[in-house]
């Protein structure tokens, strides 16, 4: 029987998660870059110290959303002491999951508090 | 900052995490200064929050964990949290006792230590020293006292028709026990005719209204001018009505006492007054006492640094049953822990899963105990019933955050002590070993478990041989024949308003006597006062003995015996002849006294009354005053005021009432009954049976619950050995043969250690047990056997269920 992963259990995100999570979709990215991304995205509202980002890649590694990846850029554009991470197939569910659970509460806020549009005639 | 993370975290994560710390930093430190130091701000609260939330997410995994492995427990971990926290609620409430009334410092030595000039009693109490008042101001001249007072006087007088307690002083007492007034001020040196109000007084007669200051109150028939008002004083050992200057009593002689300087100890005091004192005429062999040891004696120490003694061996047993459970629990989590640290789980991760389940119980048990903890202070401030207000600290002994902390870190000590031996144990960075049943790694904790059993049943020897030893003792002592003799007597006071006469007292007692009741006049109630101190003469000589007044019925209590002489009669005692005087044999023996010599008795005053030795009294009714003085006078009751004797009735309330009040309606007052004060005195021995019969109790049922325990996972473990024996054919007595084989010899050797211990800590040395000595070892062999029958018992009933296993079940095992 194929394994299906069920992304249920690991909903809803912690949203520091789910930022890295976005973070990783795209590209594999060292911890810093992350941390750095996450900052421009937001506009500075979330910047992660070393704790807090590595305590949410550790967390999010042991859970298997995201694992650490073998390749490395050009030597001379490479830091030995970085590590690469990249999503894991179950991450990338889970992400589906988490963006899915929130644009469904998105519409929903939106069907019920935005100011009605006028009909055309 | 790296360090406080997890070594997990810090193992896998901490290069990266530097180097992108330090990457920051270099980015930061091009902005300038200022983004340094919010980055340096950043990066702590971001430190402080991550380190934190990464440890709490380790507990709480833990404690996931740790829900599994004991819910398949429930009744053993119930049983070992209850009797756990029973334990620790009883330590916190000894501890708290003792620790208050014993060691804390109280309100009036916030200045410094007080001292006072004290005689020794035979029975290790200590006493005020009737001395002369003079001696206050030669102290100041020692150099470890920063100031001196005295107390010449202190008796009942009528105050607006009511009995009141007044205290004469020197102006410096205020200052040396730090008492200030709520209003007002204290008196001076010099000031005559005035008053302090003591707070009963102050409430009683003007509210506690300031409006009393500048009042004029009588006393004795004078007047004196209020110039403050005491609010209560905590924990002071004096509580009078009013305090009036020592210039308005005549009394030379009184109570000296002294506030030290800082830093000067008690002992250096005492030095500097031995010195002092070879100036001073006469013979004065003080002894500078702490002020807040005024109403303890050695009894009480002992029964309180015995009970905290006997309470923190029951916890070591509380604490050798958790060992026992955990290291079950640790067996069986071998596996699980092997292949943890086969994936990399460090020694120290290991350490704190395993510590996170023991101090979980504990604290668990630590805040069940708190409620009992508080229960337990307040019944002991409720059984105040041997006059244990009186004792410095008494009023501090509350249920408050101090007692939290110490039952919580109580339970964090227990915890902590216990859980390390198994999980370091289990820590063994080798998994191999673990995953091998037979291994020695593995076996090791069986071993030491029986060990644990042996130790317990020692220990639970111990507290019982001390229990024993010290219940007969008790016994004894509270069924003496001077204790019966006054089970149902009564004690009535003379009101001193009414000014009593000799001869009403006397047609009270015969009037008594003729309805059938017997009764003793005494200035010093048995089993509740103790004699006061005085001096007499004898041979030229001055000697120091405690007197009291008692009528000639006294010495029909049973027990005494006459040395030489004999009693006198009341109609001897009121000839015009020199008044008789009884005397311990210790009197005798000091003094050189036999019966018909002369001896000289010499009051505060300084007045001599001369009595003829009588007769010379053997020693053990004496027993019947707490402080059980040897040297003890006894003269007639009228030498005295009657204002301070007591009349004592044996009978029942109903009838004597009737004819006390039909006799002399204006004479007598009741101040409760002597059958109850009995009952106080015996209080201390009763504190000591009921602290010791609770120690041991718990101590058996803990000695128990490990030893059931041990029973238990014995045989789980080793059920396919015991099936396949009794496959083979043992019955119930093979299987016990087989399991008391395992535990004989540590059983064995802790109880005949706690028996040589107990024996050679209370029996040998204990000058109170003397007489006893063969009785009690053989009723604490007794005690110790009886222990180990049940026990055997217990064993023989598990190993007969074990032998009682249907065939299918042995099969399985098999």
């Amino acid at each position: 029987m194929k394994y299906r992963f069920d992304p249920a259990p690991y909903l809803p995100l912690p949203h520091v998660h789910f930022e890295i999570l976005i973070c990783l979709a795209e590209h594999e990215q060292h911890g810093y870059s992350i941390k750095r991304e996450i900052a421009e995205r937001t506009g500075g509202r979330i910047s992660l110290g070393p704790g807090s980002l590595y305590n949410a890649i550790g967390k999010l590694t042991g859970a298997g959303l995201i694992e650490e990846s073998s390749d490395r850029p050009e030597a001379h554009l490479d830091d030995e002491r970085r590590r690469y991470y990249r999503l894991t197939a179950e991450g990338r569910a889970v992400l589906k999951a988490e963006t899915a659970r929130l644009r469904g509460a998105v519409e929903l806020a939106e069907a019920r508090f935005a100011p009605v549009r006028p009909r055309r005639a | 900052m790296l360090a406080l993370y997890p070594a997990e975290l810090r193992r896998e994560y901490g290069s990266e995490m530097t180097a992108q710390f330090l990457e920051e930093l270099r980015d930061a430190r091009k902005r300038g200064n200022r983004a340094v130091l919010g980055y340096w701000v950043r990066t702590t609260l971001d430190w402080a929050g991550s380190a934190a939330g990464a440890h709490m997410e380790i507990l709480r995994s833990d404690l996931f964990a740790m829900r599994g492995n004991l819910s398949r427990h429930p009744w053993s971990l119930a049983a070992l949290v209850v009797l756990l926290s029973a334990v620790l609620a009883i330590n916190a409430t000894g501890i708290t006792i003792a620790g208050r009334i014993m060691v804390r410092p109280l309100p009036f030595e916030s200045r410094g230590r007080v001292a006072f000039l004290a005689e020794w009693r035979e029975a290790g109490s200590l006493a005020w020293l009737n001395a002369p008042v003079s001696f206050a101001q030669d102290l100041k001249s020692s150099g470890s006292i920063a100031e001196t007072a005295f107390i010449n006087g202190a008796r009942t007088a009528n105050i607006g028709g009511t009995a009141r307690q007044i205290c004469f002083v020197s102006a410096s007492l205020f200052d040396v026990l730090n008492m200030i007034p709520a209003a007002g001020h204290a008196f001076g040196e010099g000031e005559t005719a005035v008053a302090v109000l003591g707070p009963r007084l102050w409430n009683a007669r003007y509210r506690a209204s300031e409006s009393a200051i500048g009042q004029t109150i009588q006393i004795e028939g004078r007047a004196y001018r209020i110039v403050g008002a005491m609010a209560e004083q905590s924990d002071l050992p004096f509580d009078p009505d009013v305090w009036l200057p020592s210039s308005a009593n005549v009394s030379s002689y009184g109570a000296v006492l002294a506030r030290l300087k800082a830093g000067t100890s008690i002992r250096t005091a005492q030095d500097e007054w031995n010195a002092l004192r070879g100036t001073l005429p006469g013979n004065w062999p003080a002894e500078m006492a702490p002020l807040r040891d005024l109403w303890r004696d050695q009894v009480f120490d002992y029964i309180m640094w015995g009970g905290v003694l006997a309470f923190l061996m029951v916890l070591v047993l509380a604490c050798a049953d958790l060992l026992s459970f955990e290291l079950g629990q640790a067996a069986r989590r071998a596996r699980d822990v092997a292949i943890r640290v086969a994936v990399g789980a460090s020694r120290a991760r290991i350490v704190q899963m395993a510590m996170t389940e023991t101090m979980s119980i504990t604290l668990t048990a630590a805040i069940l105990s708190l409620p009992a903890s508080a229960a337990a202070i307040r019944a002991f401030h409720r059984a105040d019933s041997w006059g244990a207000h009186r004792l410095a600290g008494w009023n501090s002994v509350r249920f408050d955050g101090s007692v939290v902390a110490l039952t919580i870190g109580l339970g964090i000590l227990a915890g902590g002590v216990t859980a390390f031996i198994p999980a370091w144990n289990l820590s063994s960075r080798d998994p191999w070993p673990l995953l091998n049943a037979g291994h020695r790694a593995v076996r090791r904790p069986e071993r030491l478990r029986s060990w644990l059993v042996g130790l317990q049943m020692g220990v639970a020897s111990l507290i019982l041989v001390a229990a024993t030893t010290l219940g007969i003792e008790g016994v004894g002592r509270l069924r003496t024949p001077q204790v019966r003799y006054f089970d149902s007597t009564w004690s009535i006071r003379f009101d001193p308003r009414a000014r009593p006469q000799v001869n009403q007292v006397r047609q009270l007692m015969e009037r008594l006597e003729a309805e059938g009741h017997r009764t003793i006049v005494t200035s010093v109630r048995p089993f509740g006062d103790d004699p006061a101190a005085m001096q007499y003469e004898a041979n030229g000589k001055r000697y120091t003995a405690q007197m009291a007044r008692v009528s000639a019925s006294f010495f029909r209590i049973p027990g005494f015996q006459w040395r030489s002489g004999q009693s006198w009669t009341e109609e001897t005692a009121a000839t015009k002849d020199l008044p008789p005087a009884a005397i311990s044999m210790a009197v005798a023996q000091e003094a050189g006294l036999r019966a018909g010599d002369t001896i000289v008795m010499l009051n505060a005053n300084g007045h001599r009354v001369p009595c003829r030795v009588a007769g010379i009294v053997e020693a053990p009714s004496l027993d019947m005053y707490s402080m059980w003085p040897s040297h003890l006078l006894f003269v007639p009751w009228r030498l005295g005021p009657l204002g301070e004797i007591s009349l004592l009735v044996d009978g029942g309330r109903g009838g004597i009432d009737a004819t006390l009040r039909e006799a002399e309606p204006t004479i007598t007052t009741y101040d409760g009954d002597f059958a109850l004060r009995i009952r106080q005195n015996g209080g201390v021995w009763n504190g000591i049976l009921i602290i010791w019969g609770a120690a041991a109790a718990l101590g058996l049922s803990l000695a128990l619950v490990g030893a059931m325990t041990w029973l238990t996972q014995i045989f789980a473990d080793h059920g396919p050995e015991i099936a396949l024996r009794c496959a083979l054919g043992s019955r119930a007595g093979g299987i016990w043969r087989w399991a008391v084989r395992r535990i004989w010899i540590p059983a064995a050797l802790g109880s005949t250690a706690a028996l040589l211990l107990g024996t050679a800590l209370l029996l040998v040395p204990s000058r109170l047990l003397q007489p006893k000595e063969m009785a009690l070892a053989g009723a604490s062999f007794v005690a110790i056997a009886g222990a180990w029958g049940f026990w055997s018992l217990i064993l023989w009933i598990g190993s007969a269920g074990a032998a009682a296993g249907s065939t299918a079940s042995r099969l399985r095992n098999l």
